[in-house]
């Protein structure tokens, strides 16, 4: 005997936010907070090396902030943006073909392993990995070692603690991250459109600009933001790489804390650092959107999406 | 939904193209790994020059005391921090994709700060924080700074799955009588718990490999593996750090593939679970 | 009565109804969970089990007076893991290690971290203790619980307690020196002075391939031992002068700072490195033809770092055993075979091997020793880091 009485839709009578408060309280506690006390110690002062603190807030000022873009500083933060969008347009331009093989030329039973051996690396500590690098392009380390005897280097290798070790570094660690975004909406993509392109007559490279590219384009700017915004905060795959080249903007900041026992400064460049990503992601953002307005205008076709 | 047969023997050059690049792709991602688990072998003192080959680094990884602490240190404060970002996050999760409202905004502007801010600035912030508070307990330390940022990468996950999910489901079950919770128990649960699982994996894999906020908020004798080899490679890295790496890494491939083959038998495609990692599945 | 089964109808496509049959049941969801907790556990299990997880050292104590952890913050490469056995052992005490750069990087951590910081023992270099106790870091010794301090070689103590504050909080561990040590097979002319340090480093063969130490003060010193500049000068017009010769004749040349060079060196990533005596001999005793030392010229670096009791310690007993014990004659040969500095207890060099390498680069000669100054930790201090920051800086360029 079912009894099937209609029940008037009923919605819990609690605050629509309740199940959210949890986390709210969590990140205004440990998260906010924390960060305000470092906003308000950026207008502080440092005290002499011989006080009993580290930071002085009697007196506010600006002064910090005018000391971070000085000359000798702004060099590091313009070449931290620089390593950063350069990392992220290289993992950018080796993952794509790779993510593209992976969703439109394997089969897939085998597609989810090699997803999997994509992410293997990530699980072998991230310091170790990276330090790997240091003892395979070592001077008198085995890929020196072999380069010299087939006669290509005169030398010994001389890659280590330089800009170029830096980039390695930053594509090696943050590559997967860019990959599987792609993968993603590549993979979601019908491979019939494609088809229907080129059956109306678009060759391959055309195809790929106003067919593939626009559709996936989530899944790139997914990848983008997800290797972009770590990367620009990123210090320590830098230095193990790159010696005194390997200079990142959070490498000031934590030496300004670690070593410079200059809070004050420290707490005024982590400020900078923050609000330096998010102006970069604000100018790429409108650059895309003028580009894509663009495009648009001048697209013969659109096709709709899935 | 009918696929075309591709056709492949026009783009034959092409094809070997995507291979070649798809090869040295993979080549250069595991061309470290490899150098990792082949110098865990290395005989000498140091792990950068190659003395010879044995597996005294082992034994010597499996005695010494501080590298068994910080790992379990690790492994702890990972699993405690799983558990504690999966809590927030999928409940923040929820409350964002079905009870959304004026609130909503503020509150992804909060998480949008939270995967912005640079970790060294988290790591100062979490450390002036905790020692102002007299919070000394180095394991609680690490918990709270590494949930923070987990549970907001679980927060976006859980919201994009189910805004992904079409919410009629849940109201028809609404319709037929079940009370919310029930419909939220056999509905919405079980959808949505391969974005939780995969949240809960991501911020396991985030805490157990964290460097800098972990370095900075543990108290000596709390500290984590990575921290231990963080200090360990300002000096001279040794063997015990590679065998104890090989060691973790063949633990974590094993526990991968008994995943991947309970995720298969319940008909969870390895796709599906990677899809929500990255919110866009 | 048939009990009442609860049922939920949906309306679904055929392919979707199959899939969410499966993960609806109660069964399914089992399944998932459980493998994916099963998982996790695994995980977990596999990697936490090693060696029982034991939290302190398995060792039968005869009179266990002390025990507990003993946290010590100190230099790399600067304990006798023999020593450290043989103490956790006698003592039933687990000892911990971590390690730091420089001093003021220790400073840092020590205040960044308040009392948190875990500690027990600190190894500051004897001018920055001053700093420290300013900052309410340091706990007041009692010699009278540390009887073997009276093995120290009066000499090295009035040098550490030179500022009439530092012997109060501290004994001294051991004292060395600063100079550089170069890959000979590049460097074919040895360096006699500071100066030929620079002009060294400028040689294109050399240039990018230097490390210098990751201590201000040792930096900066650079320019004042090699101008006759007495380092310890507060003079601001002597500091912008060290500031100008640091970015212009040594900022181009640096591959890294880095505070223990030697074993890069031997990796053959620097040719030249500025280095303490006691890292430089590693490099050293590696290969004697091929990587040569020499002392700074013609002056240099006197520093004496000392054991140093935090004020937050917990375990403060351990702590005066271990110091007491290290300053033992026979601990403490055993010390300088090991990290390659003397140690200033008398009495310790009888229990040195007759074969010892390199012991020149450990005990110096009455003329090196003329060489050296002590440093002192003033007011230019500040000052000092900042041009530290500066060249790290423009090095990074």
């Amino acid at each position: 005997m079912a009894v099937m009485a209609p029940t008037a839709r009923r919605k819990l009578r609690l605050p629509r936010f309740i199940m959210a408060v949890p986390s709210m309280i969590w990140y205004v506690a440990f998260f906010v907070v924390p960060l305000l006390v470092i906003v308000l110690y950026s207008f502080g002062y440092k005290p002499p090396a011989t006080a009993a603190s580290s930071i002085g807030l009697d007196r506010l000022s600006f002064d910090n902030y005018t000391n971070t873009f000085s000359a000798t500083f702004n060099q590091t933060f313009i070449a931290t943006i620089r390593i950063a969008v350069t990392g992220t347009l290289l993992c950018l331009l080796v993952g794509f073909p790779l993510a593209y093989f992976l969703a439109t030329r394997t089969s897939p039973r085998y597609r989810g392993v090699l997803l999997g051996l994509v992410i293997v690396p990530f699980w072998t500590s991230f310091l170790l990995r990276t330090f790997a690098w240091r003892i395979l392009l070592a001077a008198n380390g085995p890929a020196s070692t072999f380069l010299q005897s087939i006669g290509f280097l005169d030398e010994p290798l001389r890659v280590l603690d330089t800009r170029g070790a830096v980039q390695l570094g930053v594509l090696y660690n943050y590559l997967p991250l860019m990959i599987f975004p792609l993968f993603v909406a590549l993979d979601r993509l019908d491979p019939a459109l494609r088809e229907a392109s080129k059956d109306l007559g678009a060759g391959r490279i055309a195809t790929f600009f106003q067919v593939t590219l626009p559709l996936v384009m989530p899944g790139v700017v997914a990848g983008l933001l997800l290797v972009f915004i770590p990367l620009a905060g990123e210090y320590v795959t830098p230095a193990v790489l790159g010696g005194a080249k390997g200079l990142m903007a959070g490498g000031l900041v934590a030496s300004q804390f670690l070593a410079a026992l200059n809070w004050a400064l420290g707490s005024a460049m982590a400020v900078v650092l923050i609000l330096l990503i998010l102006v970069v992601i604000g100018v790429f953002a409108a650059a895309g959107l003028i580009v894509r307005t663009i495009v648009r205008r001048n697209r013969k076709v659109e096709l709709a999406a899935k | 939904m009918t696929t075309l047969a591709p056709l492949r023997r026009r783009w034959d050059w092409f094809n070997g193209l995507l291979r070649t690049w798809a090869v040295l792709v993979y080549i250069f991602l595991f061309t470290p790994i490899l150098v990792v688990v082949i110098y865990s072998f290395n005989r000498g003192r140091f792990l950068l020059t190659w003395d010879g080959f044995g597996t005294n680094w082992y034994g010597a990884a499996l005695q010494n005391e501080g590298i068994q602490r910080a790992l379990a240190t690790s492994v702890r404060v990972a699993a405690v921090n799983a558990v504690v970002a999966v809590v927030l996050g999928t409940m923040a999760g929820i409350a964002l994709a079905r009870r959304s409202g004026k609130w909503s905004r503020p509150f992804l502007i909060l998480v949008f700060l939270i995967l912005v801010a640079p970790e060294i600035v988290d790591a100062i912030s979490y450390l002036i924080f905790f020692v102002r508070i007299n919070l000394g307990w180095s394991f609680a330390r690490l918990v709270i700074g590494h949930s923070i940022f987990n549970s907001a990468v679980v927060t976006l996950i859980v919201l994009a799955r189910l805004q992904g999910l079409d919410e009629s489901l849940e109201e028809a079950a609404a319709d037929l009588g079940a009370t919310p919770w029930r419909a939220f128990r056999q509905i919405t649960l079980p959808l949505m718990l391969p974005a939780v699982l995969a949240g809960g994996l991501l911020s396991f894999t985030f805490s157990l490999d964290d460097v800098i906020i972990s370095s900075f908020v543990s108290t000596s004798g709390g500290t984590t593996l990575p921290v231990y080899v963080f200090s360990a490679l300002r000096t001279g890295l040794r063997g015990d750090l590679a065998a104890i790496s090989t060691v973790t890494l063949a633990a974590t491939l094993v526990a991968l593939g008994v995943m991947v083959f309970a995720l298969r038998r319940s008909g969870e495609s390895v796709e599906g679970v990677v899809g929500t990692i990255t919110g866009a599945g | 009565m048939k009990k009442e089964v609860e049922t939920i109808r949906l309306l679904a496509p055929r392919a979707t109804a199959n899939h969410l049959r499966y993960q609806l049941t109660r069964r399914g969801f089992i399944r998932v969970g459980s493998a994916a907790a099963g998982g996790l556990l695994l995980a977990a299990c596999g990697d936490g089990g090693g060696s029982g997880g034991t939290e302190t050292t398995a060792v039968a104590t005869t009179a266990a007076e002390v025990g507990g952890d003993l946290s010590i913050y100190t230099w790399a490469e600067y304990q006798n893991p023999d020593n450290t056995e043989a103490f956790a052992a006698a003592n039933g005490v687990n000892v911990i290690i971590d390690i730091y750069e420089s001093n003021e990087a220790a400073i840092a951590k020590l205040e960044l971290a308040g009392a948190s910081a875990g500690y027990d023992i600190v190894v500051p270099t004897s001018g920055f203790i001053k700093l420290m106790v300013a900052k309410d870091l340091l706990l007041e010794l009692d010699m009278a619980r540390l009887p073997n301090s009276a093995n120290i070689d009066p000499a090295i103590a009035a040098l550490q307690n030179a500022d009439g504050i530092a012997g109060k909080y501290s004994v001294v561990k051991d004292w060395g020196s600063t100079g550089w040590v170069y890959d000979a097979s590049v460097i074919t002319e040895p360096l006699a002075t500071w100066g030929d340090f620079l002009t060294v480093a400028a040689q294109p063969d050399v240039s990018g391939l230097v490390s210098i130490l990751g201590a201000p003060g040792d930096v900066t010193g650079i320019v004042f031992w090699r101008d006759g500049i007495d380092w310890n000068t507060t003079d601001p017009a002597d500091l912008d002068h060290a500031e100008e010769v640091l970015l212009a004749e040594l900022a181009p040349h640096i591959k890294a700072f880095d505070s223990y060079p030697a074993l890069s060196l031997v990796a053959g990533e620097y040719v030249l490195s500025q280095a303490w005596n006691g890292d430089a001999r590693v490099a050293v005793i590696e290969d004697p033809e091929r990587y040569k030392w020499g002392l700074g010229a013609p002056k240099t670096e006197l520093w004496v770092d000392t054991w140093a009791i935090l004020k937050s310690a917990a375990n403060v007993d351990a702590a005066y055993a271990w110091i007491n014990n290290i300053l033992d004659p026979a601990v403490a040969a055993k010390e300088t075979e090991w990290h390659g500095y003397d140690t200033a207890v008398m009495g310790a060099q009888d229990f040195l091997p007759a074969d010892l390498p390199a012991p020149e680069i450990i005990f110096f000669t009455e003329e090196e020793k003329s060489r050296l100054v002590a440093g002192e930790v003033n007011e230019a201090q500040d000052r000092i880091v900042e041009i530290y920051n500066n060249l790290q800086a423009a090095a990074g360029i």
